[in-house]
């Protein structure tokens, strides 16, 4: 045939005659794990031992750190690398420059003594803030929880370290 | 009070006096589960570790906390 066709020199005439009458999907079937029809019948054994290796399910393959629900279920949350719960959690909380201006203002009046690189905490308005002061005035906020609902327990708290 | 907020009062604040760093852990694990929703994790490591410092609390709970971005 390579002579005529000047193609497919690689492949021989035995080869050919060999799979004379078969189609593609004949000769590469046992590649598609979910067929395996015929297998028996091509190479006389129904031993399942012998798909092991052919017949992997690709869609289960887990992927470290992608999150899963209690009953193995995959959430629908990021993948983490590392796979703990906690490092998924973490969002991100806008705090306005007004907002920002207005508390600097007030820990700087009410907190003037606070020196570049105290961390510190601070009631204002509806809210509680916990802070780092970069200098006088400058404060870079790291924590902003809404007061309302937690006055028992933050009374409790303030009453013991003395506020 | 949450039953986290208790629990923390019982376990941390029965000695009386706590330190200002102690008094901002407490504030912000306390009021901060409640607000972000991991109660659950804070209270079974509470479980998981009796003796555990509130300085380790701090850090157990520290990743659960959104970052605080300033916008311009």
């Amino acid at each position: 045939m390579a002579d005529e066709t000047g193609m497919f020199d690689s492949i021989t005439d035995d080869e050919i005659k060999a799979n004379a009458g078969k189609t593609y999907q004949d000769v590469t079937s046992l590649r598609d794990p979910l067929a395996g029809l015929g297998y028996e019948e091509e190479h006389g054994t129904a031993d399942a031992e012998a798909f092991d290796g052919l017949a992997q399910d690709e869609a289960v393959v887990d992927y470290k750190g992608q999150p899963r629900e209690k009953n193995g279920r995959f959430t629908f949350g990021k993948l983490t690398g590392g796979g703990s719960t906690k490092q998924t959690s973490r969002g991100k909380l806008n705090m306005s420059k007004v907002e920002r201006r207005r508390v600097s203002s007030g820990i700087l009046t009410d907190h003037p003594n606070l020196k570049a690189g105290d961390r510190s905490d601070y009631f204002f308005g509806s809210h509680y803030y916990q802070f780092s002061v970069n200098g006088p005035g400058s404060y870079r906020f790291t924590m902003r929880i809404p007061i309302a609902g937690n006055e028992a327990y933050i009374n409790k708290v303030r009453w013991r370290d003395g506020s | 009070m949450t039953q986290l907020q208790q629990v923390l009062i019982d376990r941390y604040g029965k000695e009386g006096a706590v330190s200002k760093q102690d008094s901002m852990t407490l504030l912000s694990v306390g009021m901060g589960a409640k607000e972000f929703g991991f109660e659950r994790e804070i209270l079974d490591y509470l479980e998981q570790h009796p003796s555990a410092t509130l300085k380790e609390l701090d850090a157990f709970a520290a990743p659960f906390f959104p970052e605080i971005v300033e916008e311009d």
